[in-house]
């Protein structure tokens, strides 16, 4: 009996007022969300007056959209697509953009050295394979612009393993990630990244849903706040949330984790504004691009996808 | 009440789509976890070449799988029926093949025959191929011992009494083996779908990557579809045996 | 020898560390039916089974007749998947690999045991003792010189029965065959055998062979007389045990 009362306790305890605000992630802890975990070493949601914030780790597949939309977290990490694809498809449950960590898309495809091709053009021409997951929204852009292409389209599964045996072979990456694995497995490749073919979605996005934001304006502002600190803390000095990590992540050993926190600093790095912000130009582009894969519906308005106000510093 | 029997399935199926539908109507479900029936029915007529192209490959791959895991599976019964030491040795790697799931083997298969359709036959024909040996070994080996000592009176060979006792005493064994594999093929031959490439398996693998549910579920039902099919077309050729000769009664 | 048929000297069966038959010896005479009656467990099905030659003694000697042997069990075990036809034709197709002219071989025995109508037919379409019948025109297909036959009719009803076992009177007398008939019924011995063995509870020797009388004989009559002895030889105690 006094188990059985510690224990509704302790599950009315998860949904009460000390309840923690939940951050999902769609991969595994890397740099690519070191200012995050970097927020939390600093206690900067703490210094926002929020509550805990539960990080919660993803992995491949992780639906982090749909957990969003479906309220199962509070906040999570998304791709702009995927805030188009859910906004055009389930209006009723719409997302809104906070926080883009990565100005430039990191999206990479990544080639053995043996590939000829001097660019993405010169690739899509060639009789080699490409592995990549097949709904990937650059996936079709790629394929779109190039058409008609040569190369086998082969599903991704995960890892280097196909790309460490075969010769006439890309595979999809991250600038982050990928290349650097391949360097340490003793075959670098060509890196081509996706932006340079002129789509260039933000990515690595906070978000969470626009009735959330409609309910707690300020705890959203504040959250982004506390985001922003952490990334700033994060691009100075990664040593301690690259060391929290590579602790979570056993599949990212620690030299290439700092490596990967190196590299993607320029792609972070906001050209003009503030860390994260976003502009409707961008957005604007996307939308277009993704109607004329047919991806999404007409109709959507740049505006509606990321807020503008909560781009701005909140100061406590 | 017997009248409506051969009406049961359709009628069920029938209600189930009423109660989704209305369901959804109702949004007693979330539409976009479970997209009601008419709208998986639109988005299937939308992108209908799509499917077809899909589909068409996926039956194709299950076709050719079902047929390998079938007759390889049967010459191995018979050939471990003969020799209780040969089936006692074949038993653990029947047994490791049975219980890792395919899911965990497929992307091993890449390695060995590439991408493409071969990878997707070999992960069928491995999910299909059990079922039948297990089957079809159980029901040689049980050849009703009346019987056998029928055919030792008459000093029948061990051909004679294969061929005219054991294989079609074996008879019921082998056709439920295959009923069960049937449906066993179709989830194999997604799952090579999903490493290899081609069929309903990519398409579901692209569609959830996109969040088009509705497109998985349009695929679900496609192989079910194409499950049902391979099981009615077995049900129809017993039914053509059993005319030809009754080989489901009690010996 | 052609005083007997077949018979069987001085055998010792074995089967799993238990002696089922010790010191048994049996002479089959021939155009005689013999029956073989005794209490469960006796051996009566050994002995049918070491004329058939699907069993080996441990000593001892077994002359098997110079023609064929056949055998009717006491389940038809007609082959489900095969005609009427085609199962009484499967000791000749096992025999030579082909049974003749399937028509020609099976025509008589169809018609022998009345089942023309139904050379067709499946086993599960028909009754009880169609199957008994088709399996007596399967062993009789060789023409056989001895007919074995283990409790054949036990499963039937009492016109079914009768009518059997005047078939296969009918069947013996055209052909003159030798027949050994295991029963537990003294009243179906009564109506069929020649020569009654009665064997003994332990290790199966025959204790006693009851002969028919010559002539026409009252049933009744031979039914009391051979009960009795039953009876005696069999230290039972009651007419009703013997006659059961």
């Amino acid at each position: 009996m006094k188990l059985l009362s510690f224990l509704l306790f302790l599950n009315l305890g998860a949904n009460s007022a000390l309840a923690t605000v939940k951050l999902a992630l769609n991969w595994k802890p890397e740099p690519q969300f070191g200012g995050f975990y970097q927020a939390q070493i600093d206690k900067a949601f703490a210094a926002q007056g929020l509550p805990d914030v539960e990080i919660l780790e993803g992995g491949s597949g992780t639906p982090t959209v749909q957990m969003l939309a479906n309220d199962r977290v509070d906040y999570a990490i998304v791709s702009a697509e995927e805030i188009l694809t859910n906004n055009s498809r389930n209006p009723d449950h719409a997302v809104v953009a906070l926080f883009a960590v990565f100005q430039t898309n990191p999206q990479v495809l990544l080639c053995r050295p043996e590939v000829k091709g001097k660019n993405l053009s010169e690739i899509f021409n060639q009789n080699i394979t490409i592995s990549w997951q097949a709904g990937l929204t650059y996936a079709l852009y790629l394929k779109n612009k190039f058409h008609p292409t040569t190369p086998q389209f082969v599903p991704y599964l995960g890892g280097l393993s196909s790309y460490l045996q075969r010769d006439q072979f890309c595979q999809q990456g991250f600038a982050t990630s990928e290349p650097l694995l391949a360097e340490n497995a003793g075959k670098p490749g060509h890196v081509f990244l996706v932006s340079q073919e002129g789509f260039n979605p933000y990515t690595t996005v906070v978000a969470t849903t626009l009735k959330n934001w409609r309910s707690n304006p300020t705890e959203v502002g504040h959250f982004v706040a506390a985001v922003r600190q952490g990334w700033t803390a994060y691009l100075q000095s990664p040593q301690n949330a690259n060391a929290k990590m590579s602790g979570l992540n056993k599949s990212m050993e620690r030299p290439l984790m700092d490596k990967s926190s190196n590299v993607q600093k320029k792609l972070i790095e906001a050209e003009t504004g503030e860390l994260g912000t976003m502009n409707s130009t961008r957005w604007q582009d996307l939308i277009h691009q993704l109607e004329e894969l047919k991806v999404i519906k007409p109709g959507l308005k740049a505006a509606d996808q990321f807020l503008e106000q909560v781009a701005k510093t909140v100061t406590k | 009440m017997r009248k409506l029997l051969p009406f049961a399935s359709p009628l069920s199926i029938l209600a189930m789509l009423i109660v989704w539908q209305v369901s959804a109507n109702l949004h007693w479900i979330n539409a976009t976890l479970v997209p009601s029936p008419l709208q998986i029915a639109q988005t299937v007529l939308e992108q209908r070449a799509e499917f077809a192209q899909a589909a068409s490959e996926t039956c194709r791959a299950v076709a050719i799988s079902f047929a390998l895991a079938s007759s390889l599976g049967l010459i191995l019964a018979l050939s471990l029926s003969t020799s209780e030491f040969l089936e006692r040795a074949f038993l653990p790697i029947a047994i490791f093949f049975q219980t890792v799931p395919i899911i965990a083997i497929a992307p091993l298969l890449v390695i060995y025959f590439g991408f493409g359709l071969p990878t997707v036959i070999a992960a069928a024909t491995i999910v299909g191929i059990f079922p039948v040996i297990a089957s079809a070994l159980v029901a040689l080996n049980n050849t009703p011992p009346i019987q056998l000592e029928l055919f030792a009176f008459y000093r029948a060979t061990p051909l004679q009494i294969l061929w005219h006792l054991r294989l079609p005493a074996a008879y019921l064994g082998v056709y439920s083996g295959l009923r069960i594999a049937a449906g066993l093929t179709v989830i194999g031959t997604v799952a090579g779908e999903f490493v290899a490439g081609g069929g309903l398996g990519a398409l579901i693998d692209s569609a959830r990557t996109q969040q088009r549910i509705d497109v998985v579920f349009g695929c679900l039902f496609l192989l079910a579809l194409i499950g049902l099919s391979l099981i009615f077309l077995l049900t129809l050729a017993n039914r053509l045996v059993q005319k030809w000769r009754p080989l489901l009664q009690a010996l | 020898m052609a005083d007997l048929v077949s018979q069987i000297q001085n055998v010792e069966l074995q089967f799993r560390e238990r002696l089922i038959l010790k010191d048994f010896s049996l002479v089959l005479k021939p155009n005689t039916v013999h029956v073989l009656m005794g209490p469960s467990g006796c051996g009566k099905s050994t002995v049918l089974r070491l004329f058939a030659g699907l069993l080996r003694a441990n000593s001892g000697t077994i002359q098997l007749p110079e023609k064929s042997v056949s055998m009717v069990f006491q389940e038809p075990r007609l082959l489900p998947w095969l005609s009427v036809r085609e199962n009484i034709l499967l000791p000749l197709k096992l025999k030579s690999g082909k049974a003749g002219s399937p028509e020609k071989a099976s025509a008589p025995w169809l018609q022998a045991v009345n089942l023309a109508d139904s050379a067709d037919l499946f086993p599960h379409q028909l009754s009880g003792g169609m199957k008994m019948r088709a399996a007596i025109a399967r062993a009789m297909i060789t023409s056989p010189q001895l007919l074995l036959l283990d409790e054949p009719f036990a499963a039937l009803d009492e016109i079914q029965r009768a009518n059997l076992q005047k078939l296969l009177l009918e069947i013996q007398t055209r052909d003159q065959l030798t027949i050994l008939f295991v029963t537990h019924s003294l009243v179906e011995a009564c109506q069929i055998a020649d020569e009654l063995h009665l064997m003994d509870g332990k290790h199966g020797k025959i204790r006693e062979t009851l002969v028919r009388p010559e002539g026409q004989i009252n049933f009744a009559q031979l039914l009391a007389a051979w009960s009795e002895e039953y009876k005696q030889v069999m230290q039972v105690q009651s007419a009703a045990e013997a006659i059961a």
